[in-house]
């Protein structure tokens, strides 16, 4: 089957389970109060399970839609947006990787990207994340007050149920911690330190602890390795503070300020605007952490940038 | 009148005083830069004004979130009126209030410098004043992102501090406010720590970011051909320098995680 | 006072100076680090304008400076989670 008549033939689904969700009628899904998910003893959060999986079901669906009908000749408006897209990733990873390796990791970077750009867009749906496990401020019947089954919640202490004022909104998957630091060791542990043992052998991988060499090397030796985990709790704490952070003051403010125009432009700013370049600066850091493990020799790296 | 009652007061005034203080430096800042421009360019006056007032109001959104706080802090204030002597509390409302007003500082005056250079980079080259502005606001939005992370601790010491304010003494006596022994002082060192360290490891790593999106609005004026180094360059050099923030951010949400 | 009792009341004690001593290692820890490894940054873009074909070198070269000044971040960070640990 064509990737087009596919993805008309997906479309239509995924508006309607979107509008069964949208009226709250998920129950059939077996979404609503969903029963404790673990796995050899580790607890998962429904919520970013869920979330995440969306963003990946989002993430299929628009690049299905967006590559109807390729042409050469007469290029439609969603073919001039996806070829913009992938020059300017092939361009990233030509320029940080090298232009022979850097189109290897094109597949593995554009997805990141496109992966986390969505999964931070999905604030923009105004469904209560209930609808899809999550778990902050339950109410499930809407009434405000604490019924038997419903979580026992208490914002300001005076231990009463006081389950707050909720915007209905998606949560972003990144404002889960274990979101970003998975991701973080997909790209950084297992593609750049995995494609530096490939590349320069495990002896030359493994002399890069001791960087300065002699005695002074196995003194720097703790050092090194607390330097190369840094690289990965930086990028994904980044990602995690910054959209998390814009989640919780979009809540507050909204719930401070009755109105709708000013969580507009905060939802502009934050989701928007910060999401996309959170998701950009991620992908660039999890190419140059490649870089640094899996680059090119020098001499090569002088024309890596046309 | 409570001991709890007084530290969100003063957590307040110091929230919004502190706060205002980066903000103010740096929305004269950028004004400084558009009268140099101005000077220089008088023909381009549109587009300066334009552009100064878009990079005061960015500026402004450090104060704006000290202002919330402060409002925040001001209504915890009016609920424990009546509360027990809690330590605990108390220094959870002045760390809120320190952790907001210090961090908000060094965004305060790095949104400034930003819009300061891109205005003297877009006087230095007219016909670059696509990609600066588009520069400024990026690199401007970055520059907020140590005062979002000094919110969020805020907001997270104001929640702690409001549950924190069920146990203590009923009135005032001389020993209440020096529990030897007992987990008050560990919860009490736990609040003001994570509003200090929050704080003041935002402003370093603002401050440097400003100075790189300062540089590259220049530099992307004196060379507008190499457009995608220049943003290479620029992306990865600001989220290295931001991640002394983002340890202050762990060892934070360490200390308010666990009182 | 025998010793258990001296530690039952000092103990706190200890490990709130500790818990302060993290807050503001970490705090004032972070702000030299992060002043140079903007500056480094700033520079850097300032040195690929001048010399657009050396644009490689500049940026490994910036991306070691900066991890050579990240280290102090490090440090702070190392030894703030240890205090905090107490």
């Amino acid at each position: 089957m064509k990737a087009g008549t596919r993805a008309r033939a997906a479309a239509p689904i995924a508006v309607i389970l979107f509008f069964h969700v949208l009226c709250g009628e998920s129950a059939w899904a077996g979404l609503d109060n969903p029963p404790p998910l673990e796995f050899l003893g580790i607890q998962f959060n429904h919520a970013t399970v869920i979330h995440s999986a969306l963003a990946a079901v989002a993430v299929y669906l628009l690049v299905c839609l967006l590559t109807i009908n390729l042409s050469r000749e007469r290029p439609r408006r969603g073919q001039v947006v996806i070829e913009m897209l992938v020059d300017m990733l092939l361009g990233l990873v030509k320029q940080t990787i090298g232009p022979t390796r850097g189109p290897k990791f094109l597949p593995f970077i554009g997805t990141l990207f496109l992966f986390v750009w969505a999964g931070n867009m999905l604030s923009l749906f105004p469904v209560e994340s209930h609808h899809f496990g999550g778990e902050f401020f339950h109410d499930y019947n809407r009434n405000g007050l604490y019924d038997p089954g419903e979580p026992f919640i208490d914002m300001n202490g005076d231990g009463v149920h006081n389950p707050g004022f909720q915007l209905p909104r998606l949560e972003e998957p990144t404002t889960d911690l274990t979101f970003p630091v998975t991701l973080a060791v997909i790209f950084v542990v297992v593609l750049g330190h995995g494609s530096g043992i490939r590349f320069r052998g495990l002896f030359e991988y493994l002399k890069e602890y001791f960087s300065p060499g002699g005695i002074m090397g196995i003194g720097m030796f703790p050092l090194n390795v607390v330097g190369k985990l840094s690289e990965l709790v930086s990028i994904s704490f980044r990602i995690f503070g910054n959209i998390f952070g814009g989640a919780i003051i979009m809540s507050v403010v909204s719930g401070l300020v009755f109105s709708f125009l000013l969580p507009i432009g905060m939802y502009g700013y934050f989701s928007v605007f910060c999401g996309t370049i959170q998701a950009f600066v991620f992908t660039m850091l999890a190419a140059t952490y490649i870089s640094m493990e899996a680059a090119e020799e020098a001499e090569n790296k002088g024309d890596a940038d046309q | 009148m409570g001991l709890a009652n007084a530290a969100a007061l003063l957590g307040a005034g110091l929230a919004m005083g502190l706060g205002a203080l980066g903000s103010g430096f740096g929305i004269g800042y950028a004004a400084g830069g558009a009268l140099r421009a101005l000077a220089r360019q008088p023909i381009k006056q549109p587009l300066i004004f334009r552009t100064m007032l878009v990079g005061q109001a960015i500026t402004e959104t450090p104060a704006i979130f000290a202002l919330v706080v402060a409002f925040l802090l001001y209504f915890a204030s009016a609920e424990t009126l009546d509360a027990p002597w809690s330590l605990a509390q108390s220094a959870a409302f002045l760390g809120a209030g320190l952790c907001i007003g210090v961090g908000a500082i060094g965004s305060g005056i790095g949104s400034g410098l930003v819009a300061h250079d891109a205005l003297d980079a877009m006087s230095g080259n007219p016909s670059s004043q696509g990609p600066v502005l588009m520069f400024m606001l990026i690199g401007q939005a970055w520059v907020q992102t140590g005062c979002i992370f000094a919110l969020v601790i805020s907001l997270f010491l104001l929640a702690s501090g409001n549950s924190a304010g069920l146990s203590g003494p009923e009135d005032f006596r001389l020993w209440s406010l020096i529990p030897l022994a007992g987990p008050e002082t560990v919860a009490t060192a736990r609040h003001l720590a994570a509003g200090l360290a929050m704080g003041f490891g935002a402003i370093g790593s603002s401050l440097g970011i400003a100075y790189a999106g300062g540089m590259a609005c220049r530099s992307l004026a004196a060379m507008p051909g190499s457009d995608a180094r220049i943003k290479t360059v620029y992306f990865v050099g600001s989220a290295t320098a931001q991640s002394p923030s983002v340890f202050s951010l762990i060892i934070s949400l360490i200390l308010v995680l666990n009182a | 006072m025998n010793e258990e009792t001296v530690k039952l009341l000092i103990g706190p004690i200890t490990q709130a100076f500790a818990l302060l001593g993290a807050g503001i290692c970490m705090g004032l820890g972070s702000i030299g680090p992060g002043i140079g490894e903007g500056f480094a940054a700033g520079k850097a873009c300032e040195a690929v304008s001048r010399r657009p074909e050396e644009y490689s070198q500049i940026f490994r070269t910036m991306l070691v400076g900066q991890a050579v000044t990240e280290s102090c971040a490090i440090y702070a960070l190392v030894v703030a989670l240890i205090l905090s640990f107490h």
